[in-house]
């Protein structure tokens, strides 16, 4: 009698301590590790493994996964097909002495096997070796049913847990993007005002010009003011060109994917000095191209013309009128990872007030060329799709050095 | 073999005396009064080449004598011994190449995450480990360096010995349920907080008087608990002590091993007399019947706390065990450690920190 009441108030003690171990944590892992734990060690079985459908795990294949299982390290056979798990109500209990339900795994031998249905959801695995007292049987797992029926509850809550943390995260993250995009439209939209403000504006002014002189080419009648009115027209027409060729190149660097071609550099380079030669104030300037590396490199052609014509360009417009040493220093570091250019001249140099903003759209650091102030903008554009750098030192006076490095694929 | 000299040459010489192997790795159990001068120890065997691994225990024995100075010795065959620290905190690794399922281990007997540590190495070594070993450390209950190998002196660590022999182990204590269910409701790792929703201690304490008509009053904590210990329900199984040692400044009861939060409990007791029996059955349960002939050596892990309830009587015990050997023809020495905590794995199932209990491992060729 004091045994069936012992055993009794031992099964009993066993149960409270089962159930208090389900739902111990919302987290799938922890659930699983808590109760399968205590049910092993209390029930003093040798091994407990949890098997969930993978359709759980949006894995498309009609099988159990093993999810979680004490010892950790029985992990040959993870998988079991469903077909081979009989179809039973949660909690249901299935004892066999051979292994009835997938293949052995790895340190599971002989002995007393037990399955417990957790429905859809998977099965509770149990073995108990031959050298165990423990051997399975309806009667020793019955007791069970209920409390593997909370467990089974409890897996619900963390499936569910799991599955809108994973939705509430996508959506954060959905925010988060849609956050970031909103800003950039932001920004976009600042830059869209400003730059319809300075479009029209420089729009209108050789316009207005234009208009002007036509008047006056109407009104005169002296053949040489009718010249002179024509020059002028012609020089303001070349200006609008020039400013809508600025508009069309930022368009072009911003929608145009990057090329990867192969390109003689130092051609290129010599290139642009070629191209650069009839420009106002191009007289007497010693021009200097060094390179070490090779000569090939792979990139995109336009967009380093661009960069250069605009680097080099500036070197040639600002160079300093009063000196007759002026120099433009062209040198080329051409690495199997990157190319960078070193641009030095001994020109007038740029007021350190100016060098922060000389890169943003329609900024003019000098009226001494009226030029789009859109160059350097292009330049920066242009160099930020090749993924490279710009950095700019200068001194009234003294000279500029442009230092550019180009990363190559 | 116990010797109880300092002189490290003269020591040496006698771990010597009877070495097997070449590859032999000295097992050394060190009593915690012993005045042996452990670095000398160290820089002697390491310059001899001497593999050593063990632990330092309130007491030892050897040679059919309980030394709380002297060291015992045995050389065994295995795997080279594995230090792992830090095994309170949450990260540890368990960098072990599973030479066999068979493995002795020492443990700082006071940190805390010892039964995570045994989980993990159930997890690595799965469902056919047999595991014999205790808590180290010393008697008073400070902590300090009590585990060994050749690399130095540890605390908060384990020392992990994996035998190429075979091994059986044998696990019991005694203990009797005398009153309970109670429900741990509240605990902290080793304290009991809570028992049945009320304050740990006076829960207790009541269950005693009322059971025992025993009183606290008058004498230290642990002189009337280490009569009436805890213990966890297990099925097909011996309850797990939990040996009540003291109570901390806020009144909670401090044990031995972790007490897992809603662990279902028994207050225990016993009569000298069942205790020294379970020893009995604990040797007989380590002999592999049919081996007898080829077992080389047992060892005896035995909790202090029953040196220190049995007292005179605990060398009946040593006894018991004696006679069960002699009962199968076994008629080598057997030696052991006193220690704050045993462990046990018997091939099948967790290994187990136990308390209060007598933990026997026979080791056979």
């Amino acid at each position: 009698m004091i045994d069936k009441e012992t055993n009794i108030i031992n099964e009993l003690a066993v149960l409270y301590e089962l159930s208090l171990s389900t739902g111990t944590s919302l987290d799938l892992g922890q659930n699983c590790a808590s109760f399968i734990d205590t049910l092993v060690n209390k029930k003093n079985i040798d091994y407990g493994a949890v098997y969930l459908n993978a359709s759980i795990f949006n894995v498309e294949a009609e099988e159990y996964l093993k999810f979680y299982s004490i010892p950790q390290n029985n992990l040959d056979a993870d998988s079991i097909p469903i077909s081979k798990v009989p179809s039973l109500n949660i909690g249901e209990i299935i004892c066999c002495n051979e292994i009835d339900c997938g293949e052995a795994e790895k340190g599971l031998g002989r002995g007393s096997y037990a399955a417990i249905s957790l429905g859809e959801t998977g099965f509770i695995k149990l073995y108990s070796s031959e050298t165990n007292d423990l051997k399975f049987n309806e009667t020793n797992l019955n007791p069970l049913t209920g409390v593997v029926r909370k467990f089974h509850t409890s897996l619900q809550g963390s499936l569910a847990h799991s599955l809108l943390e994973s939705e509430i995260s996508h959506r954060k993250d959905s925010e988060s993007k849609l956050r970031a995009r909103n800003e950039e439209l932001k920004k976009l939209n600042v830059q869209l005002d400003r730059f319809v403000y300075s479009a029209s504006h420089d729009l209108r002014a050789p316009l207005a010009s234009i208009l002007g002189l036509i008047n006056l080419i109407e009104r005169s009648d002296s053949k040489e003011d009718r010249s002179i009115s024509i020059e002028l027209l012609k020089s303001n027409i070349m200006k609008l060109d020039g400013f809508i060729h600025d508009i069309i190149e930022i368009t072009r660097s911003s929608r145009v994917e990057v090329k990867h071609e192969t390109i003689d550099v130092y051609e290129l380079v010599s290139g642009v000095f070629n191209n650069l030669k009839f420009l106002k104030g191009n007289k007497n300037i010693q021009e200097c191209i060094e390179l070490s590396g090779d000569r090939q490199l792979v990139s995109d052609k336009h967009r380093l013309e661009i960069v250069l014509n605009n680097i080099i360009g500036n070197a040639l417009k600002y160079s300093n009128p009063d000196s007759s040493e002026s120099y433009i220093q062209v040198v080329i570091d051409n690495q199997p990872n990157a190319v960078a250019f070193k641009i030095k001249d001994n020109g007038i140099g740029i007021d350190p007030f100016h060098v922060e903003k000389i890169f943003d759209m329609f900024y003019r650091a000098t009226d001494i060329n009226a030029g789009s102030g859109l160059g350097l903008y292009i330049t920066k554009e242009n160099i930020e799709r090749l993924k490279g750098t710009i950095t700019i030192r200068s001194e009234i006076g003294e000279g500029t050095e442009v230092n550019i490095k180009i990363p190559l694929s | 073999m116990l010797s109880e000299i300092h002189n490290i040459d003269a020591l040496v010489n006698n771990f010597l005396s009877n070495k097997k192997g070449e590859s032999s790795i000295l097992l050394l159990l060190l009593a915690e009064k012993s005045a042996i001068d452990f670095e000398a120890l160290k820089i002697q065997l390491n310059a001899m080449d001497i593999l050593f691994f063990g632990g330092i225990f309130p007491c030892v024995y050897g040679s059919s004598k309980v030394s709380e100075n002297g060291v015992v010795h045995q050389w065994v065959e295995g795997s080279r011994p594995t230090i792992i620290e830090n095994i309170s905190g949450q990260r540890f690794s368990l960098d072990i190449k599973q030479f066999s399922s068979n493995a002795i281990v020492f443990i700082d007997g006071l940190t805390s995450g010892i039964d995570r540590f045994l989980s993990k190495f159930y997890n690595s070594f799965g469902t056919d480990l047999k595991m014999v070993g205790g808590g180290a450390g010393s008697i008073s209950l400070e902590s300090m360096p009590c585990i060994f190998d050749n690399t130095g002196l540890y605390a908060d660590a384990a020392v992990v010995f994996l035998l190429k022999d075979g091994l059986e182990v044998g696990i019991r204590h005694g203990w009797k349920r005398a009153a309970g269910p109670f429900v741990a409701t509240k605990t902290d790792k080793n304290v009991i907080q809570e028992l049945n929703w009320r304050p740990a201690l006076e829960t207790y304490k009541e269950a005693i008087s009322i059971n025992y008509q025993t009183s606290f009053d008058g004498a230290s904590f642990f002189d009337t608990a280490k009569k009436f210990p805890f213990a966890m329900v297990k099925e097909g199984a011996e309850d797990i002590v939990r040996d009540p040692i003291t109570v901390d400044e806020a009144g909670h009861i401090v044990c031995v091993g972790t007490i897992p939060e809603n662990s279902v409990l028994n207050i225990m007791t016993a009569e000298k007399k069942q205790l020294v029996y379970a020893a009995y059955e604990a040797a007989s349960a380590s002999i592999m019947h049919n081996k007898v002939a080829q077992h080389q050596f047992s060892l005896i892990i035995d909790c202090i706390s029953r040196k220190l309830f049995l007292e005179d009587d605990f060398f009946e015990e040593l006894k018991m065990i004696d006679k069960a050997f002699e009962a199968f023809g076994i008629e080598e020495d057997f030696i052991g450690a006193m220690t704050l905590g045993e462990i046990g794995a018997v091939g099948s199932g967790f290994p187990q920190f136990f308390n209060k209990t007598v933990v026997v491992g026979g080791i056979y060729d």
